[in-house]
C-alpha cells in the first residue's frame, strides 16, 4: 500500500477523566467520525488524566472530553461529547486537511 | 432634555454586561479555533488555578447536541460542569457561547447515593446468603433425624428424636426477600 496515495497520517487524542458517559459517547462518535472520513489513515489515542495526570500539561487540557488533533499540523481541540459531527468534522478540519 | 435623558437611562449595554457580569454560571466566547475570546467572571472562578488568563486560551471547539458534562481536572479539586453551547457571531465572526454551570455538589451528592445504595445491595445480598445457609442446615438437620428414627423404627427402637415441623420457604409458599 503506498501511503502517499491515502494522504497525511492523522494523529488523535481523546482526554477523559475516567470512562464517564460524556466520554463513552465521545470515544464511540470520533471512532464513527474516523471510520466514515478517515479510514486507514488515523491513529486514536484514549489518554485518561486519572491514570496520568501530568499529561494534561502537555496539550493545556482544562475540561474533558477534549479531543486534540495533533497531526497534521496545526493543533485542534475539540471539546465536549463530539455528538456534533458536523462540529467535530469542521472543527478538525478534516475537509480541507484531508485534501492536502 | 433629551440629552439629560439619555445620559441618565442606563444604556442598555451597561445593563446586559452587569447581567453577564453576575451570572452565576460561566459563559465563554469561543471562536471557530477554540481560542477564549471572552469569559464572565464565573467561568474565571470555575478554571481558576488551570489557566493565568482564560481570555486567549485554546479550549477548544464545543461539539455538543444536548448537555453534557465536562471534568475540570484539577490539582486539588475537580470541578464538575455542565455545559451548553449554541452559535453566535461575535465581532463579525462565527463563535461559539458556552455556559457553564457547576454541577460538583450535585454529583457529589450523586455518588454518595450510587455508594450508598451499593452498600444496601451489598448487605441484602448478604443477609440473603445467611438466611438461605441457616434455613437449609436446619432442614438437612431435620432430615438426618427422621432418617436416624426411621432406622429406629425398624430395628424396633424408641425415637431418638421429637421433630417440631420447620417451615421452609417452599412449604409456606414465600419467597427469598430479594
Amino acid at each position: 500500500m503506498n501511503r502517499a496515495k491515502l494522504g497525511p497520517k492523522w494523529i488523535l487524542s481523546l482526554y477523559v477523566a475516567g470512562m464517564t458517559p460524556a466520554a463513552q459517547r465521545a470515544l464511540a462518535n470520533i471512532k464513527v467520525i474516523c471510520e466514515d472520513h478517515l479510514k486507514g489513515k488515523y491513529s486514536l489515542k484514549v489518554i485518561d488524566l486519572l491514570e496520568r495526570p501530568a499529561l494534561a500539561e502537555g496539550h493545556q487540557i482544562f475540561a474533558v472530553p477534549t479531543l486534540v488533533r495533533e497531526l497534521p499540523a496545526p493543533l485542534r481541540k475539540i471539546i465536549g461529547d463530539l455528538s456534533n459531527f458536523e462540529k467535530v468534522v469542521v472543527g478538525l478540519d478534516i475537509a480541507s486537511a484531508a485534501a492536502v | 432634555m433629551r440629552k439629560q435623558l439619555s445620559n441618565s437611562a442606563p444604556r442598555s449595554d451597561d445593563m446586559f454586561a452587569k447581567v453577564v457580569e453576575h451570572s452565576v454560571d460561566g459563559l465563554l466566547v469561543i471562536d471557530a479555533e477554540g481560542v477564549v475570546r471572552f469569559a464572565n467572571p464565573a467561568a474565571v472562578c470555575l478554571f481558576a488555578g488551570k489557566t493565568s488568563t482564560l481570555v486567549g486560551s485554546h479550549l477548544g471547539t464545543p461539539a455538543i447536541h444536548e448537555p453534557v458534562d465536562l471534568i475540570l481536572p484539577g490539582d486539588k479539586s475537580t470541578r464538575h460542569v455542565e455545559m451548553r453551547s449554541t452559535e453566535i457571531v461575535w465581532e463579525g465572526r462565527p463563535a461559539n457561547l458556552a455556559s457553564l454551570r457547576d454541577v460538583t455538589d450535585r454529583k457529589r451528592a450523586e455518588d454518595a447515593l450510587h455508594q450508598q445504595a451499593a452498600e444496601l445491595r451489598a448487605r441484602n445480598d448478604e443477609l440473603v446468603r445467611f438466611n438461605r445457609a441457616t434455613v437449609g442446615r436446619e432442614v438437612r438437620m431435620v432430615e438426618l433425624k427422621k432418617e436416624v428414627n426411621e432406622l429406629c423404627r425398624k430395628l424396633g427402637e424408641a425415637f431418638r428424636y421429637r421433630i417440631a415441623e420447620v417451615e421452609t420457604p417452599a412449604s409456606t409458599g414465600t419467597k427469598d426477600p430479594l
